[in-house]
Formats: structure tokens, C-alpha cells, sequence
């Protein structure tokens, strides 16, 4: 069947007209149609009846066209089309057409209305486009970012990433389970909120230093946990290049190491009790030594 | 009143935190003599200049003297028991008190390698 079934029936419009129009809209990449102001389709270029194998003559009634929607989008679209239908306002929607191959791809639906010289809608003039590759390519997007932010936001440590400038724009979920603060809070330089006042003027002189050098840096400092409890972390950073070298950004991650320095301050005790004990034990023969010592002028 | 126990400053420690009466917590005696009166004692009574130990036994306490001593070649202070059945010496090697100072723990390392925690009752 040919476009020329369902060519308009306008009045007006010369046969050339008639031509002029159906070559365009079979020429155009999108499947056009055309409804009255109650939604039952007038029009469809070739391209509708190519991809779902269905003519003009076939779509009668309102709903036809839902019926070759994906059952999962039936019922939104036939709701959002009803709303432009009844309040007179541009439709646009996303959903999945079945082919008449009998599988299904993603259109962009879209309509806009024509009116009467009094405003009245007189007529639906709509394109699906198709946007496939688009919407797969979206959603491998959105499936990769879900897979890094499980990743990140399981990681044992706090994450981070920052600017070339160390303006700092994302954290982990852990970041913000233990600081108790917000992107809001944190974004930028705000992470100085949750620093020791004892050290974070050493670690802002640093950290100024380590971005514009740009190369790998390790810093220990303290970190408030929204308990109010500070904890050790030992600070690893990476730049990430561009093509050119250039940093485009720098990724962070904070470890915990509050229990690896108190067993290190431990080890340190424990040698010092070790060294003032033998000291103790040998007190008198100590001084014997630093007498003789002092004897020999030593 | 706070669970926690802050660990002083052996370097700048008053003599008098370790005045009171102490209980003995644990203790190890190494090479000690486990009949002397510290290695019975269950309680250890520092008062002011007066030293007594108590034990188990039906035995009256056996009271003396004890002091504070520092010394150049020490970075903590030791502490002199002069009893009559023994006289010994013992290094502070921890001091842990409550902030409100009710509530103190002391290490001791005695000349014999006996290393004792008392506890303040």
C-alpha cells in the first residue's frame, strides 16, 4: 500500500500540494501521522505502514495505535496522550513500538496541535522518531553508572573525585555514612568542615600544593565521623590525564588507618616500657656508667 | 561518671594522684619472692609518708614507708616500699585516671621483674 491511501483531505489543498506533502513526509527519518481533535488518526506516511505493517485503513478506532505499543507502555502513553488530547498541550513521550517483524524499538513520540482561527484544535499533527541505538545506548550508560556507584559505594574506603583544581564534586556513599554531611556541605573545599582544627591548615598547605603539581600524593590527617569521634585516614590521590597530559580530574580514596596507628603508638609504648625497665633494672649500674663516663670525659 | 580512663603524662605527674588506697588487679611475679608482703598483698595503702599492705591472711598488716623518686636517666617516676620484711623499688610504667579523678588505674614494674596493676578502690 502507498502513502497515497491516506493522503489528506483537505479541502483547499491542490493535488501538487498533496504530492509535494506526501513526498516530504515519506522522505523524512521519523514515522509521521496526523489525528482529528479527538484523536483518531487521519494520516500516516509510508514509513508508519513499513515499520508496523499496518496502513491507514487498517488503524481505525481511537486505541489501534496503543494496541502496537510495548504492553509495559500502553497504559502511560494512552494516559499522556488523553492529557494532550484534553487540555490542548504538546505530547511527547518515549515508549516502544512493535515492528512487523514483530520486535519491538524505541520511538520519541511527539505532536503538536493546529488550531482554528478561535484557538480550537482542529487537528494532531505527530512524528515518532526512532531512538533505538539512543535508548540502549542510555541505558548501558545508566547500567554502567549503577555498576560504578555499587562499586564505589562499597568500596571499604571513602572515595572522591575532584577537579584538576581539587574542587571536589563527587564522594561515595561511605564518605557520607561516616562524615554525616551532604554533596552540599562537602562539595569544593567544604571537606575542611570535617577536618581537625589542629591539622587542617597543614593539610589545605598540602593538598594546595599536591594539585597544581599534579602528580600521585599520600597524606595522613584526622577525619570527624558524624559521631564526632576522629578517626586516622591515610589519603591516597591519582590524577587522570587526557590525551594531551593534561589532568582532567583526580580521584581519591580515604583509608581508615586509626587502628594500624594505634597499634604502631602500642609497638612504640611497648618499646619505650621495654627500654625503661632494663634501665630501671640496671639503674645503679646506669650511673655507675655516667659517672665512669664522666670520669673519662666522655 | 565516664568509663574512660586517660593515660597521664608520666613526664608531669603529681605525687600526690598516686596517694589512696589501691587494690591489686592483677600481677605477675616473674622472679619475685611470692611470700614477700607485696607479692601477698591484696590492697596497698599509700598515705602520706605511711605505707601498708594487706593480704589474705589473718596475719596484721605490715605497714612502712614509701616515696616518690625520679631520676635523671628515667623519663618516669619510680616509687621506694621500705617494709620491714623487704625494701624495694618500683617503676610507674602507666597511670590511667577518669577525667573527674575518681577512678585511677597505676602499672608498677618492681626491681624483681614482679609487674603488678592496681586499681584505686
Amino acid at each position: 500500500m502507498s502513502s497515497s491511501d491516506s493522503a489528506i483531505s483537505s479541502s483547499g489543498s491542490s493535488f501538487a500540494e498533496q504530492e509535494e506533502f506526501n513526498f516530504l513526509a515519506d522522505l523524512i527519518p521519523q514515522l509521521v501521522w496526523i489525528t482529528d481533535a479527538q484523536g483518531s488518526h487521519t494520516y500516516f506516511n509510508q514509513r508508519w505502514t513499513d515499520f508496523t505493517g499496518y496502513s491507514l485503513r487498517d488503524s481505525v478506532g481511537p486505541d489501534m495505535w496503543n494496541n502496537l505499543l510495548h504492553p509495559d507502555d500502553q497504559a502511560r502513553a494512552r494516559e499522556v496522550w488523553g492529557q494532550s488530547l484534553a487540555t490542548g498541550t504538546d505530547y511527547e513521550i518515549e515508549y516502544r513500538f512493535k515492528s512487523r517483524a514483530g520486535d519491538y524499538r524505541w520511538f520519541l513520540g511527539q505532536a503538536r496541535p493546529r488550531r482554528d482561527a478561535a484557538g480550537k484544535v482542529t487537528a494532531w499533527f505527530g512524528t515518532c522518531t526512532d531512538i533505538q541505538d539512543q535508548k540502549l545506548a542510555r541505558q548501558a550508560l545508566e547500567r554502567r553508572e549503577s555498576e560504578f556507584s555499587t562499586l564505589a559505594d562499597n568500596l571499604p574506603q571513602l572515595a572522591w573525585m575532584a577537579q584538576p583544581d581539587g574542587h571536589i564534586f563527587w564522594y561515595n556513599k561511605r564518605w557520607y555514612d561516616y562524615t554525616g554531611t551532604s554533596l552540599a556541605e562537602m562539595q569544593g573545599w567544604g571537606w575542611s568542615k570535617v577536618h581537625h582544627p589542629d591539622h587542617v591548615d597543614r593539610v589545605v598547605a598540602f593538598v594546595t600544593t599536591a594539585w597544581a603539581a599534579g602528580e600521585p600524593f599520600e597524606l595522613t590527617f584526622p577525619l570527624r565521623g558524624q559521631d564526632g569521634e576522629y578517626h586516622w585516614f591515610l589519603t591516597r590521590a591519582v590524577p587522570t590525564r587526557d590525551a594531551h597530559g593534561q589532568v582532567v580530574r583526580w580521584l581519591g580514596t580515604n583509608t581508615d588507618v586509626s587502628e594500624m596507628r594505634q597499634l604502631q603508638d602500642q609497638l612504640a609504648n611497648s618499646y619505650a616500657d621495654l627500654e625503661a625497665k632494663i634501665i630501671f633494672r640496671n639503674l645503679d649500674l646506669e650511673h655507675q656508667v655516667v659517672q665512669l663516663r664522666q670520669q673519662l670525659g666522655r | 561518671m565516664s568509663d574512660l580512663l586517660l593515660d597521664i603524662n608520666l613526664q608531669q605527674l603529681p605525687d600526690e594522684y598516686f596517694a589512696g588506697y589501691w587494690e591489686v588487679a592483677s600481677r605477675v611475679l616473674n622472679s619475685n619472692d611470692p611470700a614477700s608482703p607485696l607479692a601477698r598483698a591484696v590492697r596497698l595503702l599509700l598515705g602520706p609518708g605511711h605505707l601498708e599492705t594487706q593480704d589474705l591472711g589473718p596475719e596484721a598488716p605490715s605497714t612502712g614507708q614509701w616515696a616518690v623518686q625520679r631520676d635523671a636517666l628515667l623519663s618516669r617516676p619510680y616509687l621506694r616500699f621500705d617494709l620491714p620484711e623487704e625494701s624495694t623499688r618500683a617503676l610507674v610504667t602507666r597511670l590511667r585516671r577518669s577525667a573527674d579523678g575518681l577512678r585511677s588505674q597505676l602499672h608498677l614494674y618492681f626491681a624483681s621483674g614482679m609487674e603488678m596493676q592496681l586499681d584505686r578502690v
